[in-house]
């Protein structure tokens, strides 16, 4: 009381400026740190027994607002899961080749029907038929082409899956060894505010590829739960499971066991559909590229190549064949008949060959073209009648008996535009979703910036602070003063 | 201590966004500018391209179907003059040909039949006629001649006829010859296939047929009777006046009514020449409204696309502008 608790005051204030000076300090070095959140101090005034007493410092909190963080989480995910996808089917899109561009599916099929239409102009021309049998390759490596690039994509998809996983995993172990320190220095009394700033940052990480949901628990500990119901993180840290595949080829999928799902805590959880634990994110929608758009887009390559392949086998294609029998175009040499036990439809588009009797190079001859794969010998050089079928079998109208084309006959080269279509009505839709969710996240992250350090603020703080200092610096002085002036009676 | 503020970040974070956005925004218009075509195809077409792709499709094959409507041009043309040179041929030598036998003058018969020897020869040399290689009355046989020879056929037909000595006679063996099925002329004197060429595909739907051979009824017509009258000559009926003339008499009769028949193929080959024609008029006709199409579905107004440019770049250049002086808007300078 008096003059002793006066002097007890100031040095409290004292303590107090000097300490906020520390926080203004931090939050001035961390300005340009984006993982940082705002320090303030908490003051108070200090009563012992009732009386005042000059003010205590609370501690430091963090200027973080949960509710924009978990939303800015969650658009974060969504906007990771959407680009995944809309990249898929724009990668896929650009491999199809849009028409008018030289080497795409629809110049290549164009191109056939030129070459054929050119050759029945002139058939006994064995530069004309070279062009029907170069044409011909075209589309079949095209076709080729694209199989690739879809099975090339989900190995990709497969890799990143792997790639998250460790992620995850990693991130887990982080914030679980945080969670411990965060409690001990708790316990000692000590700022845990950075080690609270490490741990926003690794949730974060897991964040965009699991969206989850942060809860609070004793201690300052903090529990995880991904927003579809699986436990990240309570108490100990979950551990996830994948085993991710070297090369993927179109007869693996998750339903055969050739591809790996993914465990939780060594159970096997589902990765698709309404009830599966890690909807949204990038781990979902690597599973779906890998498991659903990646199998939906191979299937309907897979019905376009059998659509191709079945018109040839005809004899209305070509008279010297029966219907069924091998045709121009070929699964792996042979005819296709297609066998629903075995599904033989799939991975087709990867097998898809030119009959040997038409390629030279393969032992065969170019006037097959002309007279007809079962034509014994050659037959007279003007004869285009052959060509001329070849050609209606192109361009006639047929019904697509496989993939997810709606019923209703089409010239090849239009089922060829539909698969495109398809893939590209998709496309547009994926990137209106994307930016959505883009300009979602992005707006949620400025909303969470402007809680950060503001230097203009900071720099008025310090001028405050400046004030206050010298201010309880004086109290001192004069109180010191005031016992001397006792002290010299 | 609670206090109303805005962090630094988030100012820095909204406007190199939008630098960005303008800067993506920036290189698509300048491409869309100088090419005249849109950068985003798929969202022109909303990931459409049936109407693109079906478009794209005609037009390549309207180059194919020009050439092959060109070569069926060409062909029908060589046809038609083929066909032109007989039809001069038989026209000059009926005449002699009915003079002589209504005169019964040796020396005329003589040289009549010459005459008609040579013009068979020409006919024959006409009718094998090839262009760039192709042999084109002989049917699907497009790589050797259509018919022997001249001297070939009228070698067998003197062996076939070397014991008739009246004019009924030889006309009855050299009918035979001609018109029978399996008889000489289908096995030695035709070198052709009996099929004859397909057709041509001209436009997307139309289709024209060049389908003369020496082979037709008409054809052998004409070559009946111009043997007929090389005939006079080297038969039997070489010294016999009367029935040398006889022979004459109906080798012109022959001729005459031949003129007909080879009228109506001429008028068949130049029906086709005026398809060709038109089709290769209403060819360059559809390339041209289709590329028009494609530019209208394809295409930017250089008008517009220059405007948004500029609007572009002047905002560029405002974001610039504000970054920069919101940059010495801190507190920090002012302070001492």
């Amino acid at each position: 009381m008096g003059i002793s608790s006066s002097l007890s005051n100031a040095i409290s204030g004292l303590n107090a400026a000097s300490r906020a000076a520390d926080v203004v300090s931090s939050n001035v070095a961390n300005a340009l740190n984006e993982n940082y959140a705002r320090r303030e101090l908490d003051l108070s005034a200090r009563s012992l027994g009732g009386n005042g007493a000059g003010v205590k410092i609370d501690g430091i909190s963090r200027m973080v607002d949960p509710v924009i963080l978990s939303d800015r989480r969650a658009a974060q995910a969504s906007q990771a899961g959407q680009t995944l996808r809309s990249d898929f089917l724009g990668e896929i899109e650009m491999a199809i080749g849009q028409p008018g561009e030289s080497g795409s599916l629809a110049d290549r099929i164009a191109g056939l029907e030129a070459a054929l239409i050119e050759a029945a102009a002139r058939p006994e021309a064995e530069q004309r038929l070279n062009n029907v049998l170069r044409a011909a390759k075209g589309v079949v490596d095209q076709i080729d082409a694209i199989a690739d690039r879809i099975q090339g994509l989900r190995g990709a998809a497969d890799a990143s899956i792997g790639k998250d996983v460790t992620t995850v995993n990693d991130a887990l172990q982080k914030v679980y060894k945080l969670n411990v320190d965060i409690t001990k220095f708790d316990a000692a009394g000590r700022d845990t505010s950075a080690l609270q700033d490490l741990r926003q940052t690794q949730v974060d990480r897991i964040a965009s590829i699991v969206p989850l949901r942060e809860a609070q628990r004793a201690n300052g500990q903090i529990a995880l739960f991904t927003t579809g119901g699986a436990i990240l993180l309570d108490g100990l840290p979950a551990a996830l499971g994948f085993s991710p595949v070297a090369t993927i080829t179109e007869d693996m999928t998750q339903a055969s066991g050739a591809l790996s799902g993914l465990t939780i805590n060594g159970r096997a959880v589902a990765t698709s559909g309404l009830y599966t634990p890690i909807a949204g994110g990038s781990l979902e929608a690597a599973f779906a590229v890998r498991d659903s758009q990646s199998v939906a887009a191979q299937s309907d390559l897979d019905a376009l190549t059998r659509d191709l392949v079945e018109r040839f086998q005809t004899s209305a294609a070509d008279p010297t064949i029966l219907d069924g029998d091998t045709g121009l175009f070929t699964d792996a040499g042979g005819a296709f008949t297609f066998d629903p036990g075995l599904g033989n439809d799939v991975g087709l588009s990867q097998r898809l060959r030119i009959n040997a009797l038409v390629d030279p190079e393969q032992g065969g001859a170019l006037w097959h073209l002309r007279d007809g794969l079962g034509a014994p010998t050659q037959g007279p050089g003007g004869y285009s009648a052959g060509i001329l079928a070849l050609k209606e079998a192109l361009t006639g109208t047929r019904v697509p008996v496989s993939g997810s084309f709606m019923g209703g006959a089409r010239t090849f080269s239009g089922l060829a535009s539909d698969f495109l279509s398809q893939i590209g009505a998709q496309g547009q839709a994926a990137q209106g979703d994307l930016a959505y969710a883009t300009s979602r996240a992005e707006t949620l992250r400025a909303m969470e910036l402007s809680n950060g350090v503001d230097t203009d603020a900071e720099m008025q703080q310090l001028l405050l602070i400046e004030q206050a200092y010298s201010a309880n610096a004086r109290v001192i002085q004069t109180v010191d003063d005031m016992i001397q002036t006792i002290l010299e009676l | 201590m609670n206090s109303v503020s805005s962090g630094d970040l988030a100012q820095r974070f909204a406007l190199r966004r939008q630098m960005a956005e303008l800067k993506t925004e920036l290189t698509a218009l300048t491409s869309e500018s100088t090419t005249g075509v849109t950068s985003d195809v798929s969202g022109k077409v909303s990931g459409d391209f049936t109407a693109l792709a079906g478009l794209n499709r005609s037009l390549q094959t309207l180059g194919a179907l020009q050439v092959s409507a060109n070569e069926a041009g060409v062909m029908a043309d060589t046809m038609q003059d083929a066909l032109g040179i007989v039809h001069d041929m038989i026209t000059a030598a009926a005449p002699n040909l009915l003079q002589a036998g209504s005169l019964l003058n040796p020396t005329q018969l003589r040289t009549a039949s010459v005459d008609a020897r040579q013009k068979f020869s020409t006919v024959v040399a006409a009718l094998n006629v090839q262009t760039g290689g192709r042999t084109v009355f002989g049917g699907i046989e497009t790589g050797g001649p259509a018919l022997a020879s001249s001297n070939a056929m009228l070698d067998e037909l003197l062996i076939a006829a070397a014991a008739e000595t009246t004019a009924t006679g030889i006309e009855i063996v050299v009918n035979d010859w001609f018109d029978l099925a399996g008889g000489g002329f289908e096995t030695s004197g035709y070198l052709g296939n009996t099929e004859r060429l397909g057709d041509f595909q001209i436009t997307s739907s139309e289709r024209v047929g060049l389908a003369v051979t020496a082979d037709d009824p008409e054809i052998r017509a004409v070559l009946k009777a111009l043997a007929m009258a090389s005939l006079i000559t080297q038969t039997g009926v070489a010294g016999n006046d009367t029935e040398g003339a006889k022979l004459a008499k109906k080798a012109g009769e022959a001729m005459l009514s031949a003129q007909q028949g080879l009228l109506n193929r001429r008028a068949d080959v130049g029906l086709a020449q005026e398809s060709i024609e038109n089709a290769s008029l209403r060819n360059s006709a559809e390339k041209a409204s289709l590329e028009i199409l494609r530019s209208r579905m394809l295409g930017v107004d250089p008008y517009d696309a220059q405007t948004a440019l500029e609007a572009t770049q002047n905002q560029l250049e405002a974001v610039y502008a504000v970054t920069a002086r919101l940059a010495s808007l801190s507190l920090v300078d002012f302070l001492r």
